[in-house]
C-alpha cells in the first residue's frame, strides 16, 4: 500500500533539486525540465527554499490532497471541490489588513510571489473529522506578514476571511439552502498564536502555486489545530482587541471550540480524537499532542484548562 | 426477480472488493483493467478507505430498508404486489446493518465491547444506530416463517428502527446536505404513508 500513501520520495527530490537549478538560473521556465516533472503537478512553479526543519516527514501524494477537501464554497462533499473549484479566478488578488496595526496595508498577490521569502515546510494537517494527511506547502510565516503592518498594543486577536464573490464561489449564494454554513467563512487566532513561527500562509503545494480546492491563492496553515481553522483563499486580515467570530464555532460552539487545538485527550462530542486515519491508510495511527507541535506551541497555553477551551 | 435482487445486493460489495484492489500488488492489475476499459467513473483507492466503506455499508442498509418499506405503500396505493419480496429485502437491509455495525465495531471500537457500549451510552448518534440494528437483528431472526407468524406484531417496530436510523444519519453529519434530506425525506414518507392508513 505504500505506494498509495506517498509520493516516491526521490522521485520528489529529484524534482526538487531541478526547481532549485531553475531558480539560481533564475529563468524557471525556460530551463528544460524533465518532461515528467513539469507535468506532474499543474500551476506556476515557485522560487522556494526547503526549511530543514520541517523536511522530515513524508509528504501524502499529491492527488490525495487535491481531491480530499473541505472547501464549503463549492460543495458540502470531499470529492466536489475538485470538480468545483474550476470557478474560482486567483487572479488579480489582494490581501487587506486592517484594524489595530500602525499601518493598514493592501497587498498584491503577485508581490508576494515575487518578493516574499517563500520556503517549503512539510507540515502534519488533522482534520476534525478524523483523517489526517502531510503536505508540502510552501509560504512564508503569517507573522512576516503582521510585522509590516505593525502591532500595537491593542492588537489581540486576528480574524480572516475568505473571500466573499458569489461568481467564484457559488455556494455563498445558497447559505442556508440544505444547512450549508453561513458566508463569508472567518476564523481567528489571538495574537501569539498568529505571531508563533510556526503559523503559515501558503501560497502553494508540491513546489507550484495553490491548486483551487486547496483555497487559492492564499490560505493559513496553523499545523497544530484541526483544519478548519487554516481557511482558504484569504482576502480579509483584521487585527483586533477582543476575541473574533469564527464560523464553526458559531455554528455549533458545543462541537468546535476557538481554540480547536488537536488534542487527543479531549474528545468530540461524537467521537472520539485519538487516532486518525491518514488518507490512503487502512490503519488508524495515533493522534499526537498539539498534531507533534507540542515543543513548539504548549507554552501558549500554559496554565489553561485545554478540556473547557477546546 | 429475486436474482436480480440478489444481483443488486452484492453490487456494493463488489464496489469496495474493486476500489480495495487497487491498494494490492496484483489485485490491481484487474482493478486498472476495468478502469481502463470503461470503469474509470468508478474512481482508484479511496483517499478514506475507513470512512468509504463504513458509508457505503450504512447506506445501502438505508437502501434496502427503504425498498421493503416501500412494499406495502406499492400495494396499496398502486397495487403493484411484491410482498414476496418483502422479507427478502428486510434481510439484507439487516445484512447491511450488520456489515456496518460489525465494521464500526472493528475499526473504530477496536473489536472491544465494553468501549462499544461507552460509546452508545456517551454518543447519541452510535445509541440511536445500535438501537436500530437491534430491532433489525430481532425481525431478521424471527422472520422465518414458523416465527413470524408469533412475532409478527414485533415487526412494527421496523418503523421506531426508521425513526432511529434517521436520527442516526443526521447526527452523524457535520450540516444536512442533500443527500441525508432525501433518505431522511423518504423514510419519513413512508411513515407518514403508514400512519395515514391505519
Amino acid at each position: 500500500m505504500d505506494e498509495n500513501e506517498v509520493t516516491d520520495e526521490s522521485i520528489y527530490k529529484d524534482r526538487r533539486s531541478l526547481m532549485k537549478i531553475a531558480a539560481i538560473v533564475g529563468a524557471g521556465a525556460m530551463v528544460p525540465m524533465s518532461l515528467e516533472a513539469a507535468k506532474a503537478y499543474p500551476g506556476k512553479s515557485l522560487n522556494f527554499e526547503t526549511n530543514k526543519d520541517f523536511s522530515t516527514l513524508s509528504a501524502t501524494d499529491y492527488d490525495k490532497i487535491t481531491t480530499y477537501n473541505n472547501f464549503y464554497e463549492f460543495s458540502l462533499s470531499k470529492d466536489g471541490p475538485a470538480k468545483l473549484a474550476h470557478t474560482l479566478e486567483p487572479e488579480p488578488w489582494t490581501i487587506e489588513i486592517t484594524g489595530e496595526v500602525q499601518k493598514p496595508l493592501v497587498i498584491d498577490m503577485a508581490k508576494i510571489l515575487t518578493e516574499y521569502p517563500l520556503e517549503e515546510r512539510t507540515y502534519r494537517f488533522r482534520c476534525v473529522e478524523g483523517w489526517s494527511m502531510v503536505v508540502p506547502w510552501i509560504g512564508f510565516e503569517l507573522s512576516y506578514l503582521l510585522k509590516k503592518a505593525g502591532l500595537t498594543s491593542k492588537s489581540k486577536f486576528v480574524q480572516f476571511q475568505t473571500k466573499h464573490d458569489p461568481k467564484m464561489f457559488p455556494e455563498q449564494d445558497k447559505e442556508g439552502f440544505f444547512g450549508n454554513i453561513p458566508f463569508p467563512y472567518v476564523e481567528g487566532l489571538r495574537i501569539d498564536e498568529a505571531m508563533n513561527p510556526l503559523t503559515f500562509l501558503s501560497v502553494g503545494l508540491y513546489g507550484k502555486t495553490l491548486p483551487k480546492q486547496n483555497g487559492a491563492p492564499i490560505r493559513l496553515v496553523v499545523p497544530w489545530k484541526y483544519g478548519f481553522k487554516s481557511i482558504k483563499s484569504i482576502t480579509k486580515i483584521h487585527v483586533s482587541s477582543s476575541m473574533t467570530r469564527s464560523t464553526w464555532n458559531e455554528v455549533n460552539p458545543r462541537e468546535y471550540g476557538f481554540y480547536s487545538n488537536v488534542n487527543p485527550t479531549v474528545s468530540h462530542p461524537r467521537w472520539s480524537q485519538a487516532k486518525e486515519r491518514p488518507l490512503g491508510a487502512f490503519f488508524k495511527q495515533k493522534t499526537e499532542m498539539f498534531n507533534g507541535y507540542e515543543k513548539e506551541v504548549a507554552s501558549l497555553y500554559k496554565g489553561m484548562d485545554l478540556k473547557v477551551n477546546f | 426477480m429475486k436474482k436480480i435482487i440478489w444481483f443488486i445486493a452484492f453490487l456494493p460489495l463488489i464496489y469496495i472488493l474493486y476500489k480495495l484492489s487497487w491498494g494490492f500488488e496484483y489485485p490491481r492489475y484487474i482493478a486498472s483493467f476495468i478502469y481502463e476499459h470503461g470503469g474509470s467513473f468508478l474512481g482508484k483507492f479511496p483517499n478514506d478507505p475507513l470512512k468509504f466503506i463504513a458509508d457505503l455499508l450504512g447506506i445501502t442498509a438505508i437502501q434496502f430498508l427503504i425498498a421493503s418499506l416501500s412494499v406495502t405503500p406499492l400495494k396499496s396505493y398502486l397495487k403493484i404486489n411484491l410482498i414476496k419480496y418483502r422479507r427478502l429485502l428486510g434481510l439484507w437491509s439487516f445484512a447491511y446493518a450488520f456489515m456496518h455495525s460489525l465494521f464500526f465495531f472493528i475499526a473504530d471500537n477496536e473489536g472491544n465491547i465494553s468501549m462499544m457500549i461507552e460509546d452508545a451510552y456517551k454518543r447519541p448518534f452510535v445509541f440511536f444506530g445500535l438501537s436500530a440494528f437491534l430491532i433489525l437483528f430481532m425481525m431478521a431472526i424471527t422472520s422465518h416463517k414458523k416465527l413470524f407468524s408469533k412475532f409478527v406484531k414485533w415487526h412494527k417496530l421496523v418503523y421506531l428502527a426508521a425513526v432511529f436510523i434517521s436520527l442516526h444519519f443526521i447526527m452523524s453529519q457535520k450540516v444536512i446536505g442533500l443527500n441525508v434530506s432525501v433518505y431522511v425525506g423518504i423514510l419519513v414518507s413512508l411513515l407518514v404513508l403508514r400512519l395515514l392508513k391505519r
